[in-house]
């Protein structure tokens, strides 16, 4: 039965503290984290996603960062698990601008 | 109160009338005044901080662009007055469906009269109103008020020969359960001095638990009004006042003085014996209808929008902080539409669509987040960085995009009046 799911771009910041929404231990987290990084991310890792760009988070209601619903039929901590995986892959991947100098 | 809004309006219509305004002719037009006054029972001390006031402000404020110093003056009578009569604030009783009212004051204040006054007053409103007599004391008391419910129609309770506190009780009980949704309650005005009526009334609000407790004053005694209301202002801060018989004698100026100055709520006025008679009490309409002065009150309107034009001081001298575009904010949501005050600019003052945003939503939301600004923040806003927003934001209760939204409509603001100020040699107004 798939479900959809919110994930939220400060599950995955490493600069935010567990206290601020961080979901995932801070070595697999990364900073920043945009709710569009997010909709890639969970893209890549082979999910259904969709954007809603004006969401705030309670932890941060001042900021309004956006979410991203996902459906899947595994269990929500795997789902961040796998994206979160992803994110680190695709930040830390080489920038398009990089190829331009040596 | 007829005699002193005749000795008003002659006085209005000398000032109008006068040649020149300077310091003589200012001094003749007090001392008029301070008779006036005094001739309607202000008590002295009210009379001359006023004066001092008006003659302090004639000529040392600066007289904003396009007005005459008898305008001035005009502008500074029609405050004054209006500050020593409780200031701009209009005080309204908090009526709710199934509310209770408690009146109060000393024998002959008016209060039966007034209750049934404020009941067709609240019945034409809209709500259910019932009256209730808890005053035994009073010889035709009962009959009295029972007659006026019924002449305005609503409904009435009364219980001859039981103490108040329970005839009160079992009234609000009565009424209620035919549905009556604002109760009043008329008391027995047995008291010469104010504090055995004090005394009563503490035992009726404990039991009774009223919505409001309002005392009835008697506006023929003058500015010994003040002292009474004084007293009951001590016992019930949260009370308000309703000054009777203000058509009848000339002290109810004085009266009306004295007891704005004690601080206590003055919420109607009654200005006659029939019970339509019963206005609600708001200094600036009370004082121009004092002054005679349909057109007054816009003079006032208008030299207080030229104020706020002729503020730009410092933005004719090239300084636009956020200081001063709050500022700017402030007096425009005491003020209304972004537009009739850029309308009153001289010269080509484009509205761009920004500041048109800043229509009244906006408005109060960047007051609120320039009030959670240091004051090294509004004076160099460049120092503001993005831990220093993320504050800001929590401390006004708006978001980091409003707080960014509203820095560069600042910066865009800013630039606009440095290309206008560019363009016209270095100032903004020509003649400053």
């Amino acid at each position: 039965m798939a479900k959809k799911l919110v994930l939220w771009p400060v599950y995955f910041d490493a600069s935010r503290s567990r206290e601020q929404g961080r979901r995932v231990p801070a070595r697999l987290a990364v900073t920043p984290v945009s709710a569009e990084d997010l909709l890639k991310a969970a893209r890549a890792a082979g999910y259904e996603a969709e954007l809603d760009s004006e969401a705030k988070h309670p932890a941060t209601w001042f900021e309004s960062s956006g979410r991203v619903f996902v459906t899947a039929d595994e269990p929500k901590t795997v789902v961040i698990r796998r994206v979160a995986e992803q994110l680190k892959k695709m930040k830390l991947a080489p920038s398009k601008a990089s190829r331009i100098l040596p | 109160m007829e005699e002193l809004r005749k000795g008003l309006a002659r006085i209005v219509s000398l000032i109008k009338r006068e040649p020149i305004i300077d310091r003589v002719a200012v001094k003749k037009t007090l001392r008029e005044l301070e008779r006036e006054l005094l001739k309607a029972d202000v008590s002295p001390d009210l009379v001359l901080e006023l004066t001092r006031k008006v003659e302090e402000r004639v000529f040392k404020e600066d007289v904003p662009p396009g007005f005459s110093r008898r305008e001035l003056l005009l502008r500074a009578l029609y405050e004054e007055l209006v500050n020593v009569l409780g200031g701009e604030n209009k005080h309204e009783l908090k009526v709710r469906k199934g509310g209770v009212l408690l009146l109060v004051g000393l024998q002959g204040s008016g209060k039966t009269t007034t209750a049934a006054k404020l009941a067709l007053y609240y019945k034409k409103r809209g709500f259910k109103v019932g009256l209730i007599c808890a005053d035994n004391y009073r010889p035709g008391a009962y009959e009295q008020l029972s007659q006026l419910a019924n002449s305005i129609g609503v409904e009435f309770y009364g219980l001859k020969g039981a103490p108040s506190v329970e005839v009160a009780l079992n009234g609000v009980e009565a009424l209620r359960a035919k549905g009556v949704e604002l109760i009043i309650v008329d008391t027995a005005g047995r008291h010469k001095e104010e504090k055995d009526l004090l005394n009563e009334m503490k035992e009726l609000v404990n039991s009774l638990k009223p919505d409001e407790v309002v005392l009835v004053l008697d506006a023929t005694i003058g500015k010994r009004a003040g002292a009474q209301a004084e007293a009951f202002h001590k016992v019930a801060p949260l009370g308000s006042i309703i000054l009777t018989k203000m058509d009848g004698s000339a002290r109810g100026g004085g009266a009306l003085a004295a007891v704005a100055k004690t601080g206590a709520k003055v919420i109607f006025i009654g200005v006659g014996e029939k019970l339509e008679e019963l206005d609600p009490f708001d200094p600036p309409s009370f004082v121009s209808r004092l002054l005679g002065m349909g057109d007054l009150k816009s003079l006032v309107d208008r030299m207080r929008k030229a104020q706020l034009v002729a503020q730009p001081d410092a933005l004719i001298r090239g300084r636009f902080t956020l200081l001063e575009f709050k500022q700017q904010l402030e007096g425009l949501s005491k003020m209304g539409p972004l537009r009739k005050i850029l309308e009153l600019l001289p010269g080509s003052y484009e509205i761009t669509p920004e500041l048109e945003k800043a229509g009244s939503e906006n408005v109060k939301k960047w007051i609120a987040i320039m009030n959670s600004m240091t004051r090294e923040e509004l004076a160099n806003p460049d120092t503001i960085t993005r831990s220093r927003i993320i504050r800001i934001a929590k401390g006004s209760g708006t978001s980091t995009k409003d707080v960014k939204n509203l820095l560069t409509t600042y910066k865009r603001t800013q630039k606009l009046l440095r290309q206008l100020s560019r363009s016209r040699g270095g100032r903004l107004i020509p003649g400053i």
